[in-house]
């Protein structure tokens, strides 16, 4: 009798032993460090597992410097140590994850949760649809977008009202800004020949238009990289902008040392002066394809999913992004920066944000921008050997066809 | 009796082996393995492509530079890194007195890490904001790009070499004072300088350690990464590139890990051959006493 109660005893210890067990839902992003949401994303785990205190959230964010995240993530996806939830980047980043058939794909949820997916703006669902070769996820949307960005020229207005400069609409306008504020120890344009990623994407989407632009190679790709090379010659850049890196460029902005500076939506939360900063499509060059108000944008990262996880741990990873998708939790994360990909209510938005948001929503089109399009060995290829076109020891078209050969190869 | 000790002694040479197996050797053939498939995106598709990837390398512009910039380094380091903390060593231990001030005062870079090192020497290249640029600036001078096309090796080489010195400075002090005072005080009778004991006693006696710190220093080079990686990224024009950082750009920015394996395999193979023939030129018969 006593050895059944033991049983019995010993038995009920284990069921309340598992009852008690939290289930652990690892998510990988990249809100870490120095990036801007890191804040938030830590409040928003702290929220959710008060909310569910038998879930614990293990924060695995992982930096973007260096290319870690995509290492992590791709050797985590290929080894069969897959997060349950992830933050990572659409388009040629995803194909790889795809090929293992292991991400979750959210059109039935989306179907039949209306009430949370009414929230989603469908042009932003689209960036995360799939369309290639893999049979399985073809025209199925395999990421959920939450904030966009856009990229474009950022203008310190207060030093262009200084020097009675009018902004840079035009390309005249903008070689006008160049020659004056040159004349005043004033670095024209913050930008990094060695970190040129920006500055490749405007100056080629100016050439080429959307078209031009989103056809790999196309002979417009040729005339982008010389424009950067005219820039470069008139002393547009810092003096030491062969090496110098994007986050030092950002600072002369900041810090009123240069008058302009061609990067992203990221900036916005941490420029010093957001009252007398204008974010404005860049310039179309003389001859250029595009249309005043085409831009680099787009949502390049969305919440992936881990299908086998997610069966495996009762739907908790979906319900988990569920949570940070709803308009409220959207909403805290715009208020730091990026362009929403859920209807939500932000307050306070800065002069600098709003003119961002306007110039997003002015756009005739929005693209993605190069380096979602074609192999990424193939655009680090033109980033690091740009130097050599601003410099005139290779030509842009003797630069394109290498980099070509590499996309190709890739193929 | 001593087969029994034989047997505990390999008993416990064997987890340090599992471990040396697993995270040098397996990796290591792994990396030549890979070199042979075109294998992207660390994805579990990959072709077999033969002798590709080292077509390319031998085509490869950037791989040239690199091996130009590696080679540099080597002489730069051999040169600096361990004569001058030879030359350092010697004058310590002639000085005799105050030998543990300079020893924790030479040492001391070796603790620091490279990539703090790297960022430090980066914000004193720095052309707005750099501490070099700034002493010009209150001397009234004018500011200076410190990193070009020409100058980025020498730039990147100051570090390495600054970081290092004291490591084979402290070997070297290490096995100067094992040499008999005796044998200085008899050439001291017979007339010899300073200099001559020098070269004729103390380097000799300590040639055996010369030799390892040099083949420590030559296999050392091709393991070079942090430091460029953190002030030039190996530019500007591959200027300053060596084998490890083209290897980082190649395999983890590029995601082209069957390219980089095989710049993995060549940085393998130069060091070898070079650690094998550093070996045979100072091979010589070790001096007891």
């Amino acid at each position: 009798m006593s050895l059944l109660f033991l049983v019995f005893l010993l038995l009920f210890s284990l069921f309340i032993g598992s009852a008690q067990e939290k289930i652990k839902i690892r998510a990988v992003t990249y809100f870490t460090g120095e990036d801007p949401w890191t804040n938030v994303w830590q409040n928003v785990i702290k929220e959710f597992m008060k909310k569910y205190p038998n879930v614990e959230i293990i924060d695995e964010a992982t930096p973007t410097a260096g290319d870690l995240i995509r290492t992590k993530m791709k050797t985590d996806f290929a080894s069969g140590n897959e997060p349950d939830v992830a933050f990572f980047f659409i388009g040629a980043d995803a194909e790889p994850l795809l090929k293992t058939g292991k991400v979750y794909t959210w059109d039935e949820d989306l179907e039949k949760d209306k009430d949370w997916s009414k929230n989603f703006y469908k042009g932003a669902l689209e960036f995360a649809r799939y369309k290639g070769s893999i049979k399985n996820y073809d025209g199925k949307i395999y990421a959920l977008p939450t904030i966009g960005f856009y990229e474009g020229l950022f203008v310190n207005k207060d030093l262009f009202d200084k020097y009675n400069l009018e902004l840079p609409v035009t390309w005249d306008k903008l070689l006008k800004a160049i020659s004056v504020l040159k004349a005043k120890n004033i670095i024209p344009i913050a930008g990094s020949i060695l970190d040129s990623y920006y500055l490749i994407e405007t100056l080629i989407l100016s050439a080429g238009g959307p078209e031009g632009h989103n056809t790999p190679f196309h002979p417009s790709w040729e005339t982008g990289l010389n424009y950067i090379k005219r820039l470069y010659l008139l002393n547009a850049f810092p003096k030491d902008s062969l090496t110098l890196k994007d986050e030092q460029a950002r600072e002369l902005f900041y810090n009123k040392k240069a008058g302009m500076m061609i990067n992203g939506s990221w900036c916005v939360g941490g420029l010093k002066d957001k009252v007398n900063t204008v974010i404005m499509p860049v310039p179309v060059i003389l001859g250029g394809k595009a249309h005043p108000t085409d831009i680099i944008g787009g949502f390049g990262s969305g919440w992936y999913v881990s299908k086998e996880l997610n069966e495996k741990k009762n739907g908790i990873p979906v319900k988990f992004v569920k949570y940070i998708t709803s308009p409220e939790v959207e909403a805290k994360f715009i208020a730091i920066g990026g362009v929403p990909a859920i209807k939500c209510k932000v307050e306070n938005v800065s002069p600098a944000a709003q003119s961002g948001y306007d110039m997003m929503e002015k756009a005739r089109t929005v693209s993605m921008p190069i380096d979602a399009q074609i192999n990424p060995e193939a655009f680090t290829y033109i980033r690091t050997n740009l130097a050599y076109v601003v410099t005139g020891k290779k030509t842009a078209k003797v630069l394109l066809s290498e980099a070509r050969k590499i996309h190709e190869e890739a193929k | 009796m001593f087969s029994q000790t034989k047997k505990y002694v390999l008993i416990f040479l064997i987890p340090s082996l599992i471990l040396i197996s697993t995270f040098v050797y397996y990796p290591l053939f792994s990396t030549i393995f890979y070199s042979f498939y075109n294998w992207r995106d660390f994805s579990n598709f990959r072709k077999f492509i033969g002798l590709g990837n080292y077509e390319r390398l031998i085509k490869d512009v950037a791989v040239h530079k690199a091996i130009i910039n590696t080679f540099i380094m080597l002489i730069t380091v051999i040169l600096f890194q361990v004569g001058f903390a030879l030359i350092l060593a010697l004058m310590v231990h002639y000085l005799q007195k105050g030998y543990k001030f300079f020893r924790t005062v030479y040492f001391f870079p070796v603790t620091i890490s490279g990539t703090a090192i790297g960022l430090m020497f980066y914000l004193a290249y720095g052309y707005e904001y750099g501490f070099l640029n700034s002493i010009l600036t209150f001397f009234g001078k004018d500011k200076i790009i410190w990193i070009t096309e020409n100058s980025a090796l020498f730039m990147v080489l100051i570090p390495i070499i600054w970081q290092y010195v004291g490591f084979y400075f402290v070997i070297f002090l290490a096995a100067l004072s094992k040499i008999p005072q005796d044998f200085y005080d008899s050439a001291l009778i017979d007339g010899a300088s300073k200099i001559y004991s020098a070269v004729y006693i103390s380097i000799p006696l300590i040639w055996d350690v010369i030799a390892v710190s040099l083949s420590l220093a030559i296999v050392g080079t091709f393991k070079v990464f942090d430091i460029v990686y953190v002030i030039t990224g190996g530019g500007p024009m591959n200027a300053s590139q060596v084998l490890g950082t083209y290897l980082h750009s190649v395999a983890f920015t590029g995601q082209n890990q069957g390219y980089g394996s095989a710049i993995g395999t060549l940085i393998i193979f130069l060091g070898l051959l070079l650690s094998v023939i550093t070996n045979k030129f100072l091979k010589r018969d070790r001096i007891t006493y």
